[in-house]
């Protein structure tokens, strides 16, 4: 399978997700504090008179480093849930084909289930992630969060 | 009413009727011929003509209804064969046959027989189309749930495509807005790029200035440095006197005994020496115009390495709003280069163009990055340079300081001389006092001998200050002129950031086209679709209407075949093939 992907660096992985997943990349800015959230989901973000849930990607997978910092989200509705997805660094949009799957260094076992497979791209390959099974466990927590109780 | 299956019920009636015919023929036949011979009258009866034809008639009406009687037992036996055989084919024995014989019956036979044949093979027909008739409903059936089943699969790809066109509408209506996000986004690149040309201008305004003050700071580091060399020769001359003032000293030691025997003579070695503190003090005096000089050669120094400080502050804040305008450049043409690749292949050209400012963006990102540590580097020279600044002055301060000591000194010791002058006569009383004193001058002198040349050694510290001051001033000037050319750089890059936003929005305009098109499309499929389904309901309900018909055919046939069920036209019932 070919197509364009945004290649995203999350902690130590290099990743990859399919253009048509992504509706927008934005600026890391200061986000709204969200209450009683797993320490995953850092906060919340305004984003066309919505509120979206924003989910440390590096964090969710166990691989965070201290001295990553994040500096862009990818908004999207993800599975039919709305939320932003907090990474480190944007490679660019790059033209990419599925391979085999590689054995990410640092990305523990059982989170390995959160990825779709991987995909060759800008020369380099990367993972490719499941970002509906990434944000299924925190899916009511995510819609709660988007739409809070007036 | 006698019926047809029941011919042996004719036979008897028959008989009867012929016998009555015969009786009353004959009894009409006497009664004519007795009328006749006797004539008509009441006693006719009574006659023996009438009364043996009477008998005769009577016993010729037995004869007949009995010969009638045998006679049509006969064939009415073969009758009533033929007839029971067209009882077992109406029940439904097609194989009965009835004999062939002479005769009526025979006829009659043949002709049940015949149609006997003719029923089996009507049967057989009726079996073989019956048959087929079942394989057709079966076909029929079949092709009705295929066709509902394909209807149902159409009408849900049908849905899917619906959905999918729909999908397709929205994402086109997200790219439509996005496009004209991507628009406005364009254009405030353009704006943005104007201001960044404008503070481009600006910076290169003030990189002139700072080119301006660099020479200037050049033209008071040459005068600093004439002031050192200056204040170094005096400072030469000054330690000159004071070793001859020494010697002089020494020399005053060794002929203190002598003193006394030549007043006089001390009294004008005190008048030279009130000469010389005279004009020391008038040297020390010219030394603090020369370290006051300096001082303020210093402070202005200062004050240009400060303007220096301020400047690289403002390229740093440009160079700030540079890296912002760069990475929105950055983030836009990353949210563009999305779009396109969402796009497809209508976003292709977009794409390159997108990848170009995105590759635009990270040079000037880069360039300003590069800029950035420039003059960070240029600040900490500067730092350098002020605390060097800071360093001279202070070594001025303490210079002035020591100088007004020297001159304090200097003073005391034309005091001590006219002292000593006015005490010449009673210099040879207190010799031993002067003596005293003399080593107390000689001390002094050897202080003012050492403040000399600490001042020698920080002003040739100064000296060396200087220069590096002059190698900073220099590499201020070259910086200066590097910025200089990066901002030229920077402004052709921003004026090809504005060319290539230009080329976008040219792009973007297209895409809108584009995507507008692609929403009159998606509707008329939307229509089409529409119909299409419409279409396959219509199938459904006829493949519906074709079940319940094939089902009644069924029905039909099923009744058909109980009927046909019942005919035997062999040894075995038939059956439908």
């Amino acid at each position: 399978m070919t197509g364009k992907v945004v290649a995203f660096r999350a902690g130590k992985i290099r990743a990859a997700a399919w253009t048509e997943e992504v509706e927008r990349i934005l600026p890391m800015e200061e986000l709204l504090p969200a209450p009683a959230a797993p320490e995953h989901i850092i906060g919340l973000v305004r984003y066309r008179s919505r509120v979206l849930a924003v989910v440390d990607v590096a964090a969710r997978l166990f691989s965070r480093g201290d001295a990553d910092e994040l500096r862009y989200l990818l908004a999207g509705s993800f599975g039919g849930v709305p939320a932003a997805l907090a990474v480190s660094e944007i490679d660019g949009i790059l033209a990419a084909e599925t391979c085999d799957s590689p054995d990410p260094a640092g990305l523990p076992n059982a989170m390995k289930g959160l990825l779709s497979g991987a995909v060759r791209a800008g020369g380099e390959d990367r993972v490719l992630l499941d970002l509906t099974r990434l944000l299924e466990a925190d899916e009511a927590q995510i819609v709660k969060l988007a739409r809070p109780e007036p | 009413m006698v019926s047809i299956q029941e011919p042996d019920r004719l036979v008897f009636p028959g008989a009867l009727a012929a016998a009555l015919l015969v009786f009353f023929s004959g009894a009409a036949g006497s009664f004519a011929a007795a009328w006749a011979s006797h004539g008509l009258s009441p006693s006719l009866i009574f006659t023996r003509t009438f009364d043996y034809g009477l008998l005769a008639s009577f016993i010729l009406a037995l004869l007949a209804g009995g010969f009638i009687t045998v006679l049509a037992q006969r064939p009415a036996g073969k009758m009533a064969r033929a007839f029971e055989t067209a009882r077992h084919m109406a029940e439904g024995d097609l194989w009965a046959r009835a004999p062939e014989t002479t005769g009526m019956s025979g006829a009659l036979g043949r002709l049940l027989n015949a149609v006997g044949s003719s029923a089996s093979q009507l049967l057989m027909s009726i079996r073989r189309e019956q048959g087929q008739l079942n394989r057709l409903i079966a076909i029929l059936r079949t092709s009705s749930i295929q066709t509902r089943e394909r209807a149902n699969v159409a009408l849900g790809r049908i849905d899917t495509a619906s959905r999918a066109v729909q999908s397709f509408d929205t994402a086109l209506s997200g790219i439509a807005e996005s496009v004209e996000n991507l628009s406005s986004g364009s254009e405030e690149t353009a704006v943005a790029v104007s201001q960044v040309d404008r503070s481009l201008t600006h910076l290169l305004t003030r990189t002139e200035g700072l080119h301006q003050a660099a020479n200037e700071g050049a033209l008071a580091v040459a005068s600093l440095v004439e002031g050192a060399s200056v204040l170094d020769s005096t400072l030469s001359g000054l330690a000159i006197w004071a070793d001859e003032l020494t010697t002089a000293s020494q020399k005053n030691q060794e002929s203190l005994s002598l003193v006394a025997a030549s007043a006089m003579e001390a009294r004008a070695q005190a008048a030279r020496v009130a000469t010389q503190g005279t004009a020391g003090t008038g040297v020390i005096s010219e030394m603090h115009g020369s370290v006051t000089e300096i001082r303020e050669s210093a402070e202005s120094l200062r004050d240009i390495v400060v303007r220096l400080d301020s400047r690289s502050r403002e390229i740093g804040r440009i160079l700030t709003v540079i890296e912002e305008v760069a990475r929105q450049t950055n983030l836009l043409a990353l949210n563009a280069s999305l779009l396109a690749g969402r796009a497809g292949e209508h976003g292709r050209g977009f794409s390159v163009v997108a990848g170009e400012i995105r590759k635009l963006s990270e040079r000037t990102e880069g360039g300003a990055r590069g800029i950035a540590e420039l003059i960070g580097g240029i600040r900490e020279e500067i730092d350098a340079a002020r605390m060097a600044a800071e360093e001279q002055t202070r070594l001025v301060q303490v210079g002035l300081a020591t100088a007004d000591k020297a001159s304090l000194s200097l003073q005391a010791i034309e005091t001590a001389a006219r002292q000593a002058e006015s005490a010449a006569a009673a210099i040879h009383q207190v010799a031993t006092e002067q003596t005293v004193a003399l080593n107390g001058t000689t001390a002094s002198i050897g202080k003012v001998r050492q403040n000399f040349e600490s001042l020698a050694a920080q002003g040739r510290k100064n000296a060396s200050e200087v220069e590096r001051i002059r190698g900073l001033v220099v590499s201020v000037n070259d910086l200066s002129g590097f910025v200089e050319r990066t901002v030229h750089e920077q402004k052709s890059a921003a004026s090809q950031i504005s060319t290539a936003a230009e080329r976008s929005l040219a792009l973007i305009h297209e895409i809108q086209a584009a995507v507008n098109q692609q929403a009159v499309e998606g509707q008329r499929l939307k229509a089409v679709l529409g119909e299409v389904a419409a279409a396959h309901r219509e199938t459904l309900e006829s493949a519906a209407s074709v079940e319940d018909a094939a089902a009644a055919l069924e029905t039909l046939a099923a009744t058909l075949e109980d009927e046909v069920g019942r005919f035997r036209t062999g040894n075995a019932t038939l059956r439908p093939a």
